[in-house]
């Protein structure tokens, strides 16, 4: 699916991406990756657990080809 | 240029479109104004991710050409748009709101962007996104290699996301429509917070080839427009059939909501606590004055509550675990770091160690949602709700709340609680309307109705847009 380009096609299509990034800064990250890290690894045990709460029936496949 | 009042802009799709066919102005003249309004004020929204001038002139100096020689290609021609970033756009680079994808170029058109180019439609531009549509759970708006999408209502509240752009360019009138995308919520959300009308349509109904996978199992691609009417012209236009998507319905739609079944027979359910309880003490009056209005189209209103199943948790460990299966090399390359967002990097990595056994899980609570709908749906045509329960957050302000949600249930009943990411896991089509402001910034309703019922939405939205005029507001220039 990727093409290359000829370098000028680069640069101009680049350039002109570039031409509409961001006007305002990007809001201060406080929190330390690790920690966050930390809660993500938590949020996936704790849907985990939540998920274990709810009974299945047996006969309930997954919705694997999915169709509405 | 001189022909080309900025009224336009503002026009709906068949109205732009009969002022080309009757030569008011020419496609070429529409076009270079509508370049120079997108690239003026996009990036004072944060909207704008790529210009497409060059390619768009090209485009409408074939559209007048067409015109000339009377060759109709229906109410797209002519008409320009904007497209999400995730789509491809072949030649262009295709940057997915994200820094490590910054220089990305595709061979190739997303078959919803080539279907339009068939319409005759004029892509202007790509529009901003939340970074690879917050797969990995964003905690701040700037969530994006453009910067947080700025409110066309007010500059210090947010756009929405993930298709933040779209929301933010159909408000500001940049475009007069725009393609956004959903997984759970990323077209609904941005058009309640922008005051213009998104329709996420049934799971397969549009192609997703060419687009970014987020996840795969619930991606959907949709119109965001200012009417409800200017969604379903659009629809028709991009969905369909297609051997490129795997999840493709292998369905056409066609755009013909007088043909619905007589308001009078339709019966529309919602829960009270939706309007009553959730949302904001002062949102509660013109979220209350909306549904009396849909009441008003003569439809037998009856109650209807979700049943008690673990939508956050089913939605989050989905959209988690295919999500980082999707980007698995660029979390194990290490340029995951280059994301804007460190709670969107540490929710993509920790995906990666979701078990088997919870993905079954969520996938087999996932059909125990679809069969519930499925038996609602039975007695009930459409559920409505309000879209979020309150306006557009502050820029700075994190969206806290983390995918998956609180361990505990929140008090009150649980009504349609639920409803945007309920709706997406059984793959339903919804249409969020503006009804209203608070403090100046827009809120919406949503409908949700059975699989491939998006004409009756339709319908319903038009009649309710007929009534009222909220989609019709414009934000301060």
């Amino acid at each position: 699916m990727k093409t290359p380009l000829s370098r000028r096609q680069w640069t101009a299509a680049v350039l002109g991406a570039a031409a509409a990034y961001p006007q305002t800064p990007p809001a201060a990250q406080p929190a330390a990756a690790e920690d966050l890290g930390a809660v993500a690894r938590q949020q996936v045990r704790r849907n985990s657990e939540l998920l274990a709460k709810h009974a299945i029936p047996m006969a309930t496949e997954p919705a694997f080809v999915f169709r509405p | 240029m001189a022909n080309v009042d900025h009224e336009v802009f503002w026009l709906g799709i068949r109205e732009l479109n009969a002022k080309l066919k009757s030569r008011e102005f020419s496609a070429v003249e529409l076009t270079r104004a509508a370049c120079d309004r997108l690239e003026k004020l996009g990036p004072r929204y944060n909207a704008l991710a790529l210009p497409l001038r060059e390619a768009a002139l090209r485009k409408a100096r074939g559209v007048d050409e067409d015109l000339r020689r009377e060759r109709f290609r229906g109410p797209l021609q002519g008409v320009p748009y904007g497209a999400k970033d995730l789509l491809s756009v072949a030649g262009h680079p295709t940057t997915w709101g994200a820094r490590p994808y910054a220089g990305q170029v595709f061979d190739i058109d997303a078959t919803v962007v080539s279907k339009l180019d068939k319409a005759g439609a004029i892509l202007v531009g790509k529009l901003a996104m939340v970074e690879l549509a917050g797969g990995g759970g964003y905690r701040f708006p700037a969530a994006s290699l453009t910067g947080p999408g700025l409110n066309p209502w007010n500059r210090g509240f947010w756009s929405g996301g993930s298709s933040s752009g779209s929301g933010s360019a159909v408000a500001a009138g940049l475009v007069t429509y725009a393609l956004g995308s959903e997984t759970s919520g990323s077209i609904l959300t941005p058009s309640a917070f922008c005051g213009v009308t998104g329709l996420r349509p049934t799971y397969g109904l549009v192609s997703r080839h060419g687009a970014m996978a987020l996840a795969w199992t619930m991606d959907k691609i949709g119109p965001m427009c200012r009417s409800a009417d200017d969604c379903g012209l659009v629809l028709q236009a991009i969905a369909g059939k297609d051997g490129n998507d795997p999840g493709s319905a292998g369905k056409s739609f066609y755009y013909a909501p007088q043909f619905v079944r007589k308001f009078a027979e339709l019966r529309i359910g919602f829960a009270p606590a939706d309007f009553d309880e959730r949302p904001a003490e002062a949102a509660r009056p013109i979220l209350r004055q909306a549904l009396a209005v849909i009441r008003s189209l003569g439809m037998k209103t009856v109650d209807a509550e979700l049943p008690d199943l673990p939508y956050g948790p089913v939605t989050g460990t989905i959209i988690s675990a295919e999500g980082s299966a999707v980007f698995a090399a660029l979390i194990e390359s290490g340029k995951v770091d280059q994301l804007a967002d460190q709670r969107q990097i540490a929710g993509l990595k920790a995906g990666l160690e979701i078990s088997a056994r919870d993905y079954l899980n969520a996938m087999r609570i996932r059909r125990l949602v679809q069969q519930a709908f499925a038996g609602m749906l039975v007695d009930i045509d459409v559920l409505i709700a309000p879209t979020r329960t309150g306006t557009a957050s502050r820029i700075q302000d994190p969206l806290d709340g983390s995918r998956g949600g609180p361990a505990g249930t929140p008090p009150g009943a649980r009504g349609l609680r639920d409803l945007i990411q309920a709706g997406n896991l059984a793959g339903l089509p919804a249409l969020s309307l503006p009804c209203g402001f608070l403090d100046g910034l827009p809120l919406g309703i949503s409908l949700v109705g059975r699989p491939f019922s998006e004409n009756t939405l339709l319908a319903i939205g038009k009649e309710f847009q007929n009534r009222t005029d909220w989609h019709r507001r414009r934000p301060p220039a």
